[in-house]
């Protein structure tokens, strides 16, 4: 992972602001994802190359169609960086994300 | 084929097929996958399960589509219908070359009965953990320490 660019990537509020829209609406093609926003598509093209550079968003093809998806990995990478360390040390046992989940009503 | 609901993606140092082989394999498959042992078969219509570390059955699903070392597409059903009744949700495994020896691994997640935020959050850091465990592991041939996902009510 390049922090440069991914740093760089987050350092613009419009790219953040693209980015909570990804996560509200997963999937989106460009029209649809800066619709009501002040930014042109060739402002949000040139934010989206960025984004994309930087691993945080994923593209993916569907005939004409380009859908995009926050992709969280880097992030939690560099949360891992500083965060990590010490969870590590406070947590002994393998633990099962599944199984936890099941306890859930399912509600958020 | 549909458009998937979520997708997560690693660039990871390595080759298609080392990638394939930790991705498939019921021995390694604890290191990444918070302790949950995958059991997959080699043909499409084939089982494909989740075990967990008590031996419970976590996911116990199928083989939608497999093509080594590139694509591997399973059916994820859940015991108990947890997210109630209807079409399981699907997840399907892609592995692409990059650049010279880098290789791109992107998961996706086509979600037939809906899924509560609640999960997706779980999801988001679940997923993150999980392509990061197989990203420290094919790269410096250790797995990761276990770190804990936080609950997905916090």
């Amino acid at each position: 992972m390049d922090e440069d660019l991914l740093f760089r990537a987050l350092a613009d509020p419009a790219r953040r602001t693209l980015l909570d829209r990804l996560r509200e609406a997963p999937g989106q093609a460009l029209g649809p994802l800066i619709e009501g926003l002040p930014m042109s598509r060739q402002a949000a093209s040139k934010h989206l190359v960025v984004l994309e550079a930087a691993n945080l968003v994923a593209v993916v093809r569907r005939g004409r169609e380009k859908l995009h998806y926050l992709n969280p990995v880097p992030i939690q990478q560099i949360a891992a960086r500083w965060i990590g360390a010490f969870e590590r040390e406070r947590v002994a046992a393998l633990v099962d994300l599944k199984a936890r989940l099941e306890g859930e009503d399912g509600q958020t | 084929m549909d458009k998937p609901d979520l997708v997560y993606m690693i660039f990871i140092e390595t080759t298609a097929e080392r990638l394939w082989a930790l991705l498939t394999s019921a021995e390694e498959s604890p290191h990444w996958f918070f302790g949950n042992r995958i059991e997959i078969g080699s043909a499409p219509g084939d089982a494909y399960k989740v075990v967990r570390v008590t031996g419970e059955t976590a996911v116990d699903g199928g083989v939608l589509a497999i093509e080594p070392p590139h694509r591997l597409h399973v059916r994820w059903d859940m015991p108990g219908d947890p997210l109630g009744p209807g079409r399981p949700n699907e997840i399907e495994y892609r592995i692409e070359q990059a650049a010279e020896g880098v290789v791109k691994l992107s998961v996706s997640e086509f979600h037939y009965t809906p899924v509560p935020e609640a999960w997706q959050r779980a999801g988001r850091e679940g997923w993150s953990l999980i392509l990061s465990a197989l990203k420290t592991i094919l790269e410096t041939g250790r797995p990761l320490p276990p770190v804990t996902p936080s609950h997905p009510e916090e």
